[in-house]
């Protein structure tokens, strides 16, 4: 007797169910990097907007890389449906604080997936997912740093301003010698 | 009972006293029949009818009320399959897909330890 369903789709139903709940969390990730991208805005904080609208449209990328990788191992990828977005998030450096929180949550859920999927022998979900695991390392990296800044220079005077000034400076770890 | 050999194109994976579920290798498809009706899933169609199956919740309905609480219809786009089914045969139809993912799984299980010619 065939296997039909491994014939059809590489993924079990429960990764793919874990799959299509990450393709909603990035989604979700996305719109709520919008609505600080507005709230920002609406600070005054024309860096910090930018920033947060760049990120929207990153996690966007990040849900489709994940919703094609569903359809192209055979399984059924679901567009995803995103509520309760939070509109503001308290002032300038809570927004900061929400981003990091926020990556956080998208680390363990991507450390679940794999997990899940090395318990599975699905060596293939789980190599897929390298690419995300560096990401979150580098997005968890970059979201302390911009949060520094609020301890570093405060907020006081003309504090928020200058940090505004100063996220675009902030980038990824550098690389390490000969890597 | 479970055929191992790739031969067998017809193979009942459940049955119950309410109808069965039988596997085709060749056509690469499954089979429900129940109620005296006998419908054909394509692999994908019969996975997302088990799921819609699996996310009714039968407590809730059968402690619900009002008109059609009684009734559910299943219904996919992108497949011709249409079902009313009462609350008694939906627990019917539960009792077999779950049987019939029980042996698929086991299939499964066997085609990876047994007839793999990777072990
Ligand atoms: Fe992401
Ligand atoms: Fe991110």
């Amino acid at each position: 007797m065939k296997d039909l369903i491994r014939m059809k789709t590489s993924l079990s139903e429960e990764i793919e169910a874990l799959l299509n709940n990450q393709v909603k969390l990035e989604a979700k990730s996305s719109s709520i990097y919008l609505a600080m991208a507005s709230f920002c805005d609406q600070l005054g904080f024309e860096n910090s907007s930018e920033f947060f609208f760049e990120q929207a449209e990153e996690e966007r990328v990040h849900m489709l890389k994940i919703f094609k990788y569903i359809g192209d191992a055979g399984g059924n990828p679901v567009s995803p449906e995103v509520t309760d977005i939070p509109q503001e998030f308290g002032n300038f450096r809570g927004t900061y604080e929400s981003a990091l929180e926020q990556e956080i949550e998208v680390t363990k859920a991507i450390n679940k997936i794999v997990s899940a999927a090395y318990k599975e022998g699905d060596h293939a979900t789980a190599n897929f997912l390298q690419w995300f695991i560096s990401e979150q390392q580098e997005e968890e990296f970059t979201a302390r740093k911009r949060l520094e800044l609020f301890d570093v220079i405060g907020t006081d005077g003309i504090g928020s301003y200058m940090i505004d000034q100063k996220i675009p400076e902030i980038g990824p770890p550098p690389a390490e010698p000969g890597a | 009972m479970l055929i191992l050999s790739n031969k067998a194109a017809y193979v009942t994976l459940f049955q119950t006293e309410k109808g069965r579920v039988i596997q085709d290798d060749h056509a690469h498809q499954f089979i429900l029949e129940f109620g005296g009706k006998k419908s054909f899933f394509k692999v994908q169609e019969f996975l997302q009818f088990k799921k819609s199956i699996d996310n009714l919740n039968l407590q809730d309905l059968f402690l619900g009320e009002g008109p059609g609480v009684d009734i559910q219809i299943i219904h996919h786009t992108g497949s011709e399959h249409l079902f009313v089914f009462t609350l008694c045969e939906l627990i019917g139809i539960k009792e077999l897909l779950s049987g019939a993912a029980t042996m698929i799984e086991l299939n499964r299980i066997l085609n990876d330890r047994l007839l793999s010619i990777v072990f």
